[in-house]
């Protein structure tokens, strides 16, 4: 009985932490995007009164929109935002709706995994390759490796989602 | 077995992936790799991943999709969808069923600031629907004009869906924005024409209520001006060549956050719900856009749908025909179908076929851009067209006592004005190039 209440209460704390880390991900992102939006008010505002733009603001704004979309990424899925049709499954027992969303979370897991695999791997072959950005001269690999944790991170969430759906069959 | 074949099967085996509760980008994804592995092989795949997520995440024109999103959540808790409600609602709100219309008007107007058609329903919902059940509205006609009012999110610009059309149609945001400026103020008119005559015929949907003295409106308007504002200086800004769409969008997230932040309605919790509010709808979007580039890749190496647009030209059937059977394709999709995967879906298969058709003498890039207010109309009917319509589900969960059908029958004269006006913008490229052509 004990033993079960403190398996039970390892699974929460669990779930706080990765509740923990795909919040702070995803208010992270926040972040990212207002700082995308002063530096793209103050490169209009540098191009009106003074003529020119901020150097490489373009740049900037792609490399942060990546970073942020990747960290709202884990988020999205802890809110199970990530779009289901439902529309030909609601009349099933929920015991089977539950197995089905056990495969569903599974499918996203593995997808995901594969996409921050690959990502982490481009990183390697971008930074090899030494590529880096037209104007700034930023390291493109600095891009792929920032999107890396976003997207490891919904695996992770992922996985936690198919065992709560797993708990519900 | 052909390659088109495969690329038939895929396409199959997504849609039973969807119907079995799997989410819509992974139903993509999963026949999409599959595919590439069978048309290709396996180390293809792995190579192609190696760059796909950064090369969809990074496209510069994408980014004011969390832009406008972040923009539209400072809008609804700065609580600009109340004093544009409370200004409407002064205005027309003592004519028979002047509330609803009140409403309409408000989303029209939030529609302004917001790109997506969920929020603004909602956010419009949260003072307009509590009003009109206190002053005895039906809740068929109340939650529906809610429903209905809310897609003017998307079709008056910014829109989300119409920026995902211009990036795969690899079309210039500012001006399919532009072409969609007239067809939004049609929809919001038919809306409230549709208002007229359901409670003409209805009387007892909405009680009529009184007028409200001239200083009352006065002051009901003060409110109202920073919405105006901040339409004025992004819209102005982007077509005045001051700047980008995007950089727009930054500077509607900015002035939309210091407005809510002078009106004090902004604290620090209401300013991490919007974060979370822009976070959700942003990972759903390009979730979706990670799983149906993979489709389409695997699509593409099937070229099945080099084989769709050459069949589809050489079909002899007008060319009008044409547009209008993808048209009802879509609004049939559309019924079983997320309206953005959909689209991310079809536009790349697609959109090649209608390029190759000769339609109104059109040439291209007006031609993409009319196909694209047209595809923009059928992407709002399948928000509100039943059996599912992701508006309508939303705005019934605001209101508990009204049943999912009384909602659905009360969409139906709303859907009406829409066939009316998808009529009129298939029939008259002129109302969605107007704006545009003036521009040039």
């Amino acid at each position: 009985m004990t033993e079960e209440r403190q398996v039970r209460e390892d699974e929460r704390a669990a779930r706080d932490v990765l509740e923990r880390a795909a919040e702070t991900l995803a208010l992270l992102g926040g972040a990212v995007l207002v700082v995308i939006t002063l530096m793209s008010v103050a490169s209009i505002t540098s191009r009106w009164l003074l003529g020119t733009p901020l150097l490489g603001d373009f740049e900037l704004v792609q490399l942060g929109a990546a970073v942020a979309i990747a960290s709202f990424l884990p988020f999205t899925q802890l809110q199970r935002n990530n779009i289901i049709v439902d529309f030909f499954t609601t009349k099933l027992n929920p015991s089977l709706q539950a197995l089905l969303d056990t495969f569903g979370s599974l499918l996203l897991a593995a997808m995901l995994a594969l996409f921050a695999w690959r990502t982490a791997a481009g990183a390697i072959a971008v930074k090899e390759a030494g590529e880096t950005s037209m104007i700034m001269g930023v390291p493109v690999w600095y891009g792929y490796a920032l999107m890396v944790p976003g997207l490891a991170l919904t695996v992770v969430v992922a996985v936690r989602g198919a065992l709560q759906d797993w708990n519900r069959v | 077995m052909t390659p088109a074949m495969i690329g038939l099967m895929l396409f199959v085996a997504m849609l039973v992936l969807m119907a079995l509760r799997v989410p819509i980008a992974v139903a993509m994804f999963v026949p999409g790799a599959i595919g590439y592995i069978a048309l290709a092989n396996d180390a293809a795949l792995l190579n192609y991943l190696k760059g796909t997520a950064w090369a969809r995440l990074s496209v510069y024109d994408l980014s004011v999709i969390p832009l406008f999103l972040l923009m539209g959540q400072f809008a609804t808790q700065g609580g600009l969808s109340r004093a544009l409600f409370r200004f409407a609602n002064a205005l027309i709100g003592h004519f028979r069923g002047g509330m609803a219309m009140a409403a309409v008007l408000a989303c029209a107007a939030f529609g302004s600031v917001s790109g997506s058609s969920v929020a603004t329903a909602a956010t419009v919902a949260q003072v307009a629907l509590p009003e009109m059940r206190r002053y005895h509205y039906s809740g068929r006609l109340a939650t529906a004009t809610l429903a209905a009012g809310g897609t003017l999110g998307i079709l008056i610009p910014p829109s989300v869906p119409l920026v995902i059309y211009a990036i795969l149609a690899e079309q210039n945001i500012a001006k399919l924005f532009a072409a969609a400026f007239i067809p939004g103020i049609i929809a919001a008119i038919g809306y409230i024409i549709a208002i007229a005559i359901y409670v003409r015929v209805k009387p007892e949907y909405a009680p009529e209520s009184k007028k409200l003295a001239p200083g009352e409106v006065l002051a009901s308007a003060k409110d109202v001006w920073p919405v105006v504002a901040i339409f004025f200086v992004v819209f102005g800004g982007m077509y005045g060549g001051v700047f980008t769409p995007t950089e727009g969008a930054a500077v509607g997230a900015a002035s939309t956050f210091l407005t809510s932040l002078v009106r004090r309605e902004l604290t620090l919790e209401k300013t991490k719900i919007a974060f979370f509010g822009t976070a959700t709808t942003t990972g759903m979007i390009f979730m979706i856009f990670l799983g149906a580039d993979m489709l389409n890749a695997a699509l593409a190496v099937s070229q099945m749908p080099a084989k769709l647009a050459d069949t589809v030209t050489h079909l002899g059937m007008p060319p009008l025909a044409i547009v209008a059977a993808v048209l009802v394709f879509y609004i049939l999709l559309g019924m079983v179908m997320d309206e953005l995967a959909m689209l991310m879906l079809t536009i790349p298969v697609l959109f090649p076929a209608v390029m190759g058709l000769d339609l109104w003498g059109l040439n291209p890039s007006e031609k993409a851009i009319w196909f694209g207010i047209l595809v923009l109309s059928v992407v709002e009917v399948g928000l509100i067209a039943p059996p599912v319509g992701l508006n309508v589900y939303v705005i019934n969960s605001l209101s508990k006592d009204v049943p999912m059908a009384e909602t659905y029958r009360g969409v139906m004269p709303f859907l009406a004005s829409d066939a009316v006006r998808l009529t009129l913008l298939l029939l008259f490229p002129i109302l969605s190039l107007w704006l545009v052509r003036m521009m040039n």
